[in-house]
């Protein structure tokens, strides 16, 4: 069943682990999607951009809402979960076969049908506006062009991506002004909310919790980089991680997951990428992130490479690294920064 | 004469009705027409500000030119190595006339860095 998961403040690491649940298929966009499952909290900044996620998943569709609360709490038609994982899926599969039976019950659009500018029968080719760049072709206006280093005026677009893009944590957004498949310039924002009370209270075992954050953080990692497979191991073994009397069995099994990582080839694609002072490239930081998770699983520790890295600090470190990469390695520099992810694993913003 | 362009409108005529039929079909099968949300990227929430038109810099071009005139030249030279036992001399200075301009492109591209490995 193909599943997009919208995942809101505290929803996100109980989604990653939905990747290790064989009867669900986490898509990449609602575009490929059935079933649209929103997690955790969406606050009310991220209201019409969850409308927007739900109107993008084509008809017929179902909504899923999963320990939510905000305003996915206000999501029309939506099934409504409290429990663990098992119960999203069987929620999910009775949605699936309710649209099977009639898709005439589908979920209905929140947004209006409407064109961000009036276009249609304005221009001489009815396009919307004059010559090259007049008006809005097609609703849109035409891209500004920028200068380029190699001394060219090209067009930059000015991308918003977030708060849902399955390739970010959640919550965060990143404003982007592409020139071709070059970042000219990146901003990472939180516009929802700021800190939050999430890290604030110990779990009993703070060196699980700590490891089972790891996992799902390189569950979500190894999806970005196309190893789905291995993805599901990884968020299979985080939600084993909790509440375990066989820790040393868990450490082999993450061990193993770790040898199996580094002979796909994945941290040579990552040598070079994303290079930060003081934290090397992104292969570096997967290598640290991976040996902790083991660490934490095996030692009962609480390394510090598996702290996430906060907004401030992504800020600062990121600065001169995103301008100039490619979106793809901007994308897999802020994955392997962990930016705004939680210490214990809520998938928290801070 | 007439009757290979009657082939060839025929053809057409026939790609043109079955292209006209599919839309039709498809339009008609389609319960749920598109709406302005779905005719956006997918971007995690928020819509672009422009449209996609935008004019990028293709940096391929010069290793593409380059590649085209070491490919030319390759491909023409196979055929010319039978013509040559006929034609001889001639067929010599043909070539040499012909690699002298793909030449020009390869000194063209090296100008434009083409040979430079980044």
């Amino acid at each position: 069943m193909p599943v997009f998961a919208a995942a809101g403040v505290g929803g996100w690491g109980q989604t990653q682990e939905l990747r290790g649940v064989p009867e669900l298929r986490l898509v990449t966009t609602p575009r490929h999607a059935s079933v649209l499952l929103v997690t955790g909290t969406v606050p009310e900044a991220h209201l019409v951009a969850v409308q927007r996620v739900h109107d993008q998943v084509p008809h017929p569709r179902a909504v899923v809402t999963w320990r939510a609360a905000g305003t996915a709490k206000r999501m029309p038609g939506a099934t409504y979960v409290t429990g663990d994982a098992a119960a999203v899926v069987t929620a999910v599969q009775r949605a699936w076969s309710a649209l099977e039976a009639d898709p005439w019950s589908t979920a209905v659009d929140q947004l209006p049908d409407v064109e961000p500018n009036e276009w249609r029968g304005i221009g001489p080719f009815g396009q919307g506006g004059e010559g090259m760049m007049g008006g809005t072709p097609y609703g849109r206006p035409m891209a500004m062009t920028g200068d380029d280093p190699d001394g060219l005026a090209l067009d930059e677009l000015r991308l918003t991506l977030g708060p849902f893009l399955d390739a970010l944590p959640a919550g965060l957004v990143l404003d982007v002004v592409l020139q071709g498949e070059v970042l000219r310039e990146a901003t990472l924002r939180l516009d929802a909310l700021g800190g939050t009370a999430a890290d604030a209270t110990l779990p009993s075992e703070p060196s699980s919790a700590m490891a089972r954050s790891g996992l799902r953080w390189l569950a979500h990692a190894l999806h970005v980089e196309g190893l789905d497979a291995l993805a599901a191991r990884a968020a299979a073994l985080a939600s084993r991680v909790t509440g375990a009397t066989d820790r040393a069995a868990l450490s082999r099994h993450a061990d193993a997951l770790m040898r199996r990582v580094r002979r796909t080839g994945v941290l040579r694609n990552l040598h070079d990428v994303g290079v930060v002072p003081g934290s090397g490239d992104a292969a570096h930081r997967w290598r640290e992130r991976m040996d902790a998770i083991v660490c934490a699983l095996r030692d009962n520790q609480m390394p510090d490479a598996l702290e996430p890295t906060r907004l401030d600090t992504a800020r600062d470190l990121l600065a001169d690294a995103l301008p100039g990469s490619t979106l793809t390695a901007a994308i897999s520099t802020i994955v392997s920064l962990d930016v705004g992810g939680a210490r214990f694993g809520a998938g928290t913003l801070r | 004469m007439l009757g290979a362009f009657l082939s060839g409108l025929t053809v057409t005529c026939a790609a043109a009705l079955f292209t006209a039929g599919c839309v039709i079909l498809a339009r008609r099968s389609t319960r749920y027409p598109s709406t302005a949300p779905q005719r956006v990227p997918a971007l995690g929430g928020f819509e672009p500000e422009t449209h996609a038109w935008s004019r990028f810099h293709v940096r391929y071009y010069p290793m593409a030119l380059l590649f085209i005139a070491f490919e030319m030249e390759m491909m023409f030279m196979y055929p010319w190595a039978v013509v040559f036992v006929e034609e001889g001399v001639t067929a010599l200075v043909e070539m040499g006339m012909f690699l002298a301009i793909l030449a020009v492109g390869v000194v063209y591209g090296w100008r434009e860095g083409a040979f430079r490995w980044q």
